[in-house]
């Protein structure tokens, strides 16, 4: 295998990686552009969607039944934590929503660990082709399913934003809440909403990933950190950007873990994280006013 | 007058009674064995903590409804340290100071046995260690490859599971029967993963064998892409996976996934039925290193140790009455560390309200333990602390089938 071919791998390991960093990116960036609040509880969004999917489908329901109600029962927590956790101390410092999130994602997986315990769990591939060979290097067949998932759902939510109704009064409550509320628009509905978005992206993205990488009640955490780091690189405000900064994350991930060593997979992110802020404050393609979609 | 005099011959009547229905309550004559069991029941390590600590639960049960140890009940005290090494060691010392138990047992994870083993040998308690890494037992400095322990603790003892016995048995069969010269090696960056690259960079010369690559991955890995391309860029013939935890049969999958087809053997966890249970399906075709409980049909046992086959017999139908489920090495382990720990006390038959005086009799118990016959280990205690434990070689088939590879 030539060196041409390992890079290759790597690149197309750290493309369909990055694309869940760039979901969980998105997360980030719904909640935040509303709510101010950075939700830590990102993570174990794609954790439930992926254990939800697996509880169902062990139980003998179609794998596209058992992700769909994955992901609706997800989104449905996720609205239920914004409306129960964080919106009746909404007026509460923003690091004190930060620290109230970061204490439901340990919650979420301390109930996660007792109802399933420590065990990891599955999902066949969506598709029994296998992998495609390019070269020397081997494209998973899932990969494809990742990659083409996370690119469909930035273009929904791009179109929602951009061309919806709905999507347009989420824009405005997240350039000015007062202005938005004054024009008729529910801002605590918004708040619902966009927590309730973030979960069931993250789900479906945990669900899709599943076959490649197993799911277990402990991926949260790393997940929501790199999907932290994927927001910020990319500049909060914009979902090419956070596009951007997710793929960039996993690539340099992969890189990184390919050539230099194995250890470095979860150094790198961070080390992207310390350099990126110090030299430009809003982000790889952001603007320093973050909020406006 | 009369009816006073009447009244208290009742009373005096029933307070004979009661006085004599008292032990009839207790099924002990005795008071209890009260020994420490810590162990990582959740976490990474979590799947082979709870299945061991199942097994040994089964025997402390079993012992206890035979009578117990000589009239004594055994009582465990138990902890989960979450595969943290810090709440082990934590664990282990509440054992010691605050529940001051007459021994203790336990610690899969070397990485957590390893430095509670200093501390066993100065508060003089008698350890069984159950993890991997022979620096349990070794003292410090005390142990040069692929020698045995020059020193060892006076008061820890342990099975012999470590790796060194593996690697050997993989390299003879990988030689022999797979004609494998060059092999790549790949281990988790745990404390035992890197006893065990340690003990594989030591004898592998000796077995007339080279070295392709060596890599590593982090046990809450998923993705093993890195590792497996810079292995398909060198040249070799199989490759060994060393792991005892989950990733370690991702790392199979994905070296199929990514078109690699040499074999590849890897070490008994691969086997724990967490892992076959979601990933079995996987790992057809891969050679695993394991031991005699594992093997179904035990009529295949080398004549050897075929005297483990009614003990292994035993806990089969024990697990699979108590838990559910099939039950394996890891059952057949925490099981014989429950009748090892019984054997012990039973020979020093200790007085439990003398501490000091009954963990020297116990270390000494079981130094000196002979003939053990288990489901796992069976032997004498050597002269390094340590019981043997005796390791078959299989395929796993189609449908997660068994098939003997030697």
């Amino acid at each position: 295998m030539s060196m041409y071919d390992q890079l290759l791998q790597f690149l197309i390991a750290g493309i369909s990686i990055g694309s869940i960093y760039a979901v969980m990116g998105l997360g980030f960036m719904i909640v935040y552009s509303v709510t101010r609040v950075m939700n830590f509880a990102q993570g174990e969004f794609a954790m439930l969607g992926g254990m939800l999917s697996t509880v169902f489908y062990a139980k003998g329901l179609p794998l596209s039944f058992s992700i769909l109600c994955a992901v609706l029962i997800t989104t449905a927590f996720g609205m239920f934590l914004h409306r129960a956790v964080i919106y009746p101390i909404r007026t509460a410092p923003v690091f004190t929503l930060v620290l109230v999130t970061f204490g439901a994602s340990i919650a979420i997986r301390g109930i996660s660990l007792i109802i399933w315990g420590t065990d990891f769990r599955i999902l066949p591939p969506f598709s029994k082709l296998g992998a495609i060979h390019l070269a020397q290097a081997v494209i998973n067949i899932q990969a494809l399913w990742v990659i083409g998932t996370t690119l469909l759902m930035a273009i929904v939510l791009f179109l929602f934003f951009e061309y919806t109704v709905p999507g347009k009064a989420f824009r405005a409550s997240s350039i000015n809440a007062l202005g938005a509320s004054l024009m008729g628009i529910k801002t605590e509905r918004m708040g619902s909403i966009a927590f309730g978005l973030a979960a069931g992206l993250g789900a479906l993205a945990g669900a899709v990933v599943t076959p490649m990488m197993t799911t277990s009640s402990e991926i949260g955490l790393g997940l929501a950190i790199k999907g932290f780091i994927a927001a910020i690189i990319g500049g909060l405000n914009r979902i090419e950007g956070i596009i951007v900064g997710g793929l960039t994350l996993g690539i340099l991930e992969a890189f990184g873990a390919g050539l230099i060593h194995s250890g470095f997979k979860d150094v790198i992110p961070l080390l992207i994280f310390l350099v990126v802020l110090n030299f430009r404050r809003g982000g790889l393609l952001g603007d320093a006013e973050a909020g406006k979609i | 007058m009369k009816n006073r005099k009447g009244l208290s011959k009742v009373l005096f009547f029933l307070l004979l009674v009661g006085l004599l229905l008292t032990p009839c309550g207790t099924a002990f004559s005795q008071p209890p064995y009260k020994i420490g069991y810590t162990n990582c029941h959740s976490g990474w390590l979590g799947f082979m903590g709870s299945a061991w600590r199942d097994g040994f639960l089964l025997g402390v049960e079993e012992i206890n409804a035979a009578g117990g140890i000589n009239g004594h009940k055994l009582n465990v005290v138990l902890y989960d340290d979450e595969s943290d090494v810090a709440k082990g060691v934590l664990a282990f010392k509440k054992l010691i100071d605050t529940d001051k138990v007459l021994m203790i047992t336990g610690q899969n994870q070397s990485g957590v046995a390893i430095a509670c083993a200093p501390i066993a040998e100065q508060s003089k308690v008698p350890y069984l260690g159950i993890g991997a890494s022979r620096w349990i037992v070794a003292k410090p400095g005390k142990w040069q490859l692929p020698a045995d322990p020059t020193e060892v603790f006076d008061y820890v003892a342990k099975f012999r599971v470590d790796a060194q016995t593996h690697v050997e048995a993989m390299y003879a069969f990988a030689k022999k029967r797979l004609g494998v010269k060059k092999f790549a090696w790949v281990n988790s960056s745990t404390a035992f993963g890197m006893n065990c690259k340690e003990i594989m960079q030591a004898t592998y010369k000796l077995a007339g064998l080279e070295l392709s690559a060596m890599e590593e991955y982090g046990t809450n890995d998923s993705d093993m892409t890195s590792q497996l391309t810079r292995i398909k860029a060198k040249d070799f013939d199989a490759i060994i996976i060393y792991s005892s935890d989950p990733a370690g049969a991702l790392v199979y999958k994905q070296a199929r996934e990514m078109g690699i087809t040499k074999p590849i053997i890897a070490d008994a966890p691969m086997v724990a039925t967490p892992i076959l249970k979601t990933l079995g399906q996987y790992l057809e075709g891969l050679y695993v290193c394991v031991h005699a409980p594992d093997v179904p049909d035990l009529n295949l046992l080398p004549k050897n140790v075929q005297p483990m086959v009614p003990v292994i017999n035993k806990v089969r139908k024990g697990v699979m009455e108590k838990y559910n489920h099939r039950a394996d090495w890891i059952n057949a382990y925490g099981y014989d560390g429950a009748r090892m720990v019984a054997d012990a006390l039973r020979r020093a038959a200790p007085d439990p309200t003398k501490l000091e005086e009954a963990r020297a009799k116990i270390r000494q118990a079981l130094m000196s333990t002979k003939g053990f016959v288990g489901a796992y280990a069976m032997g004498d205690v050597t002269a390094t602390h340590e019981l043997r434990v005796p390791v078959v070689m299989i395929r796993l088939g189609k449908g997660q089938k068994f098939e003997l590879a030697e």
